[in-house]
């Protein structure tokens, strides 16, 4: 037995600061398909392509003070990959970034950091699958405490506006957190809902 | 030796013989030569169970290794190896699963991260890291993630995981972390200038103490509990509460019956040596 006598409580309390809660903004976005497909980022080919796709994974724009800096995160190569292999239901997904363009930024904390996806809503069941799929290999993965950030905006909504649904949280309510959003957003017809904050049941 | 040996090596878990560099060495040149037979054949199932067996092998000298060195006092020599089994089970863990009880590997992932966490160590330099080109190690393919080669990263491909190499990159930053992805650069803060290692381990130190092998099991429990005001005699009632509460210590623990601290209790599955003390304490100087 390590320490002192006089056991008060039983917290569980470890080196590492785990914060439990996910929290789930929704907000209205001005970010369309169309805006990141028409990029002059991109080469005139390039943008011809992706004017056909619904799925689009978009670069982070900026980092600290290099605010020109385009990147992904690391996984985005499975992400597309992912999404490609369920090509055929309905579902066009590409990469918004040229091929000699296409950097990866490996961060600091020991976090899934999901690729930043603009679809539309018409797929947003079969988006939101893979991404709880990957989430769900990764925790299995790694740790069953692994947290996932991730940014999604979901075009052509009911309403007919862009929503964006930032999530930051435990992996395993990720996939859940997202439908429960996005099922609301569809049920409500809603793309005017001001930016809040939730935390999921579970 | 033959495949099967290695098999039945691997599930008794023979510390001592993966000291022997003979052994590991034919262990190891066997396995390269049947997974070189089976890839020969197309038998890429074959060639994953013996990357597993490899892989195995491998968690296991180092879990040994890292034992060792916690037993003569190198700390973070051992906490780097136990950075390596954690970053090594990952892959262990996606393709393995069915191996892990079988080839106590599910055993050492769950020591390594006991033994993490008992380390005082919280800070880390971790660097943002853009990388601007890689390539796979499977084919050496310069990556394109329009047209990719086919090789996925973290698979297993001719018995082999396929990576990326990272061949140009730059450091946007260096930052000071506490849960970094990698965990090796610790950060060591140096007392009037001199270098040194200015960390308290006297609870990993204890429960390696106490463990006669570095295959016995043990779990760690933890709580909160008071601790003696004797060992805070330095702390003044007007300062901080040594309890990390943010309040004076006089309006705080010091009324109490102890400083409330974090508390772990070891259970060890064999009976530790007759002279691990039953209750140790973190050094005063270094615990607050």
């Amino acid at each position: 037995m390590l320490g002192g006598a006089d056991q008060e409580s039983d917290t569980n309390d470890t080196i590492a600061d785990w914060r439990e809660k996910p929290v789930l903004a929704v907000r209205d976005s001005e970010e369309t398909l169309e805006m990141w497909s028409r990029s002059e980022a991109l080469s005139p080919k390039l943008r011809n392509s992706l004017s056909q796709a619904n799925a689009l994974i978009v670069p982070f724009v900026g980092y600290g003070e290099r605010e020109d800096v385009r990147y992904f995160p690391e996984g985005t190569e499975e992400l597309l990959h992912a999404l490609r292999s369920r090509a055929g239901e309905k579902l066009i997904a590409d990469i918004c970034v040229d091929d000699e363009d296409y950097q990866e930024l490996d961060l600091h904390a020991d976090e899934l950091r999901m690729a930043k996806i603009v679809f539309d809503y018409v797929v947003w069941p079969i988006v939101v699958n893979v991404l709880h799929d990957l989430a769900k290999r990764w925790r299995s993965a790694r740790t069953s405490r692994l947290r996932v950030k991730s940014k999604i905006v979901v075009t052509r909504t009911p309403s007919g506006r862009s929503v964006e649904i930032e999530y930051d949280g435990p992996a395993s309510v990720y996939g859940d957190s997202l439908r429960r959003a996005l099922e609301g957003i569809g049920e409500k017809g809603e793309g005017t809902r001001p930016e809040h904050d939730e935390t999921p049941g579970d | 030796m033959r495949l099967q040996e290695i098999d039945r090596l691997l599930g008794e878990v023979p510390s001592h013989l993966w000291r022997d560099c003979k052994l590991t060495a034919t262990a190891e040149s066997l396995l390269k030569a049947a997974k070189h037979e089976a890839v020969a054949v197309g038998d890429q199932l074959e060639a994953k169970r013996i990357w597993c067996w490899e892989s195995a092998l491998k968690m296991q000298q180092m879990f040994v290794a890292a034992f060792e060195d916690l037993k003569d006092g190198r700390h973070y020599g051992a906490w780097c190896t136990l950075e390596r089994i954690e970053i090594a089970g990952v892959s262990w863990r996606r393709h393995c699963e069915s191996d892990c009880e079988a080839h106590r590997i599910g055993f050492i992932l769950r020591q390594v991260g006991r033994l993490q966490a008992l380390f005082p160590y919280t800070h880390f330099i971790s660097p943002a890291l853009l990388e601007k080109r890689m390539k796979c190690t499977i084919c050496g393919k310069e990556i394109s993630v329009r047209n990719p080669c086919g090789h996925q990263k973290g698979e297993i491909y001719d018995g082999e995981l396929c990576l990326r190499e990272v061949v140009e990159s730059e450091v946007l930053e260096v930052s000071i972390v506490t849960n970094p992805v990698q965990k090796y650069s610790v950060v060591f803060p140096s007392e009037d200038g001199k270098k040194g290692d200015p960390y308290d381990y006297t609870l990993v130190d204890y429960v390696i103490r106490g463990l006669r092998r570095p295959f016995d099991g043990w779990k760690a429990t933890w709580t909160k509990a008071r601790h003696p005001h004797s060992l805070y005699s330095h702390v003044a009632a007007q300062d901080p509460c040594p309890c990390g509460s943010g309040k004076l210590y006089s309006d705080c623990c010091l009324p109490e019956k102890g400083v409330l601290r974090p508390h772990v209790m070891i259970e060890f599955d064999v009976p530790p040596p007759d002279d691990l003390p039953s209750v140790v304490l973190p050094s005063p100087r270094r615990s607050s």
